[in-house]
């Protein structure tokens, strides 16, 4: 038997799952639980995987409706203190060194749910603008515009706006982090 | 090359393709200044927030996977293999 079998094919997505997961949740504990059940759910509907589809984008939709199910509301109540989250980790991303970890994922619990479900099937599970669009049952324009402004929000979350920026003509999100503070 | 496409059928074109979501018009418009966080980024924040964004994805991703999972895999696996 040289083919993979079902679980080989979703332990080959697991790092995928796991991550959206841990990000989607903000707690590894959490997101350890979260992982369980959809994995669970999966097996038992793995009748309504039809093969030659991506898979991630079955389990992700899987773990994605169980989240917004059974788990949004615990994850606003869980505070993991001993995770790598919580940890402060330096992200390696060159000058923003000083940003750690524990920062984006700060930050990405500020977006709005449906912006920051879409940044994250689009950068961590790395699925395609269609396949956002289908879990999440909305158009492809509205997947382009949610990542615009889960991205800008980000930005601005992170407090991505160095003196060096702020000499220049002000930014779009240089304006909105101003409106929001009231200076406008 | 005679088996081109059935153009010359001038039937009703009824493709398959005609079940795809139509999405040119389905675009959500929020009201109240849709546009206002929808701009691009200025590309130097943009560039940052890209380095930031990947560098926190890759470290997701490459976590170690607890053991607990392959072994519930296993399970599930096994399991199935029984009521076969």
């Amino acid at each position: 038997m040289t083919e993979d079998s079902f679980g080989d094919q979703i332990v080959a997505q697991m790092p995928y799952l796991r991550a959206f997961a841990i990000s989607l949740c903000g707690s590894h504990s959490l997101a350890d639980d979260l992982v369980q059940d959809a994995l669970v759910k999966a097996w038992s509907h793995a009748d309504s995987f039809r093969p030659n589809t991506n898979l991630r984008a079955w389990l992700v939709t899987i773990l994605r409706n169980t989240y917004f199910s059974s788990y949004r509301k615990r994850s606003r109540e869980v505070q993991d203190s001993d995770n790598l989250l919580a940890q402060q980790i330096p992200v390696k991303g060159g000058q923003e060194s000083a940003l750690t970890l524990a920062d984006v994922q700060t930050a990405l619990d500020k977006l709005a749910p449906e912006h920051k479900e879409i940044l994250l099937m689009i950068g961590i599970a790395e699925l395609s603008y269609e396949e956002a669009a289908e879990i999440c049952g909305v158009a492809i324009g509205t997947v382009k515009s949610r990542l615009n402004r889960a991205r800008a929000k980000l930005a601005e979350h992170l407090g991505l706006l160095t003196s060096s920026d702020i000499d220049t003509e002000p930014t779009v999100s240089d304006l909105a982090a101003r409106r929001q503070s009231g200076a406008i | 090359m005679s088996q081109r496409e059935n153009h010359d059928n001038d039937g009703p074109i009824r493709d398959t393709e005609s079940d795809m979501h139509s999405t040119a018009d389905g675009s959500e418009n929020e009201p109240n200044g849709a546009n206002a966080d929808g701009v691009a980024l200025d590309p130097k924040i943009q560039a940052q927030l890209g380095r930031v964004f990947q560098a926190y994805c890759e470290d997701l991703i490459h976590q170690p996977i607890p053991d607990k999972f392959t072994v519930l895999l296993a399970k599930l696996e096994a399991k199935q293999r029984e009521k076969k």
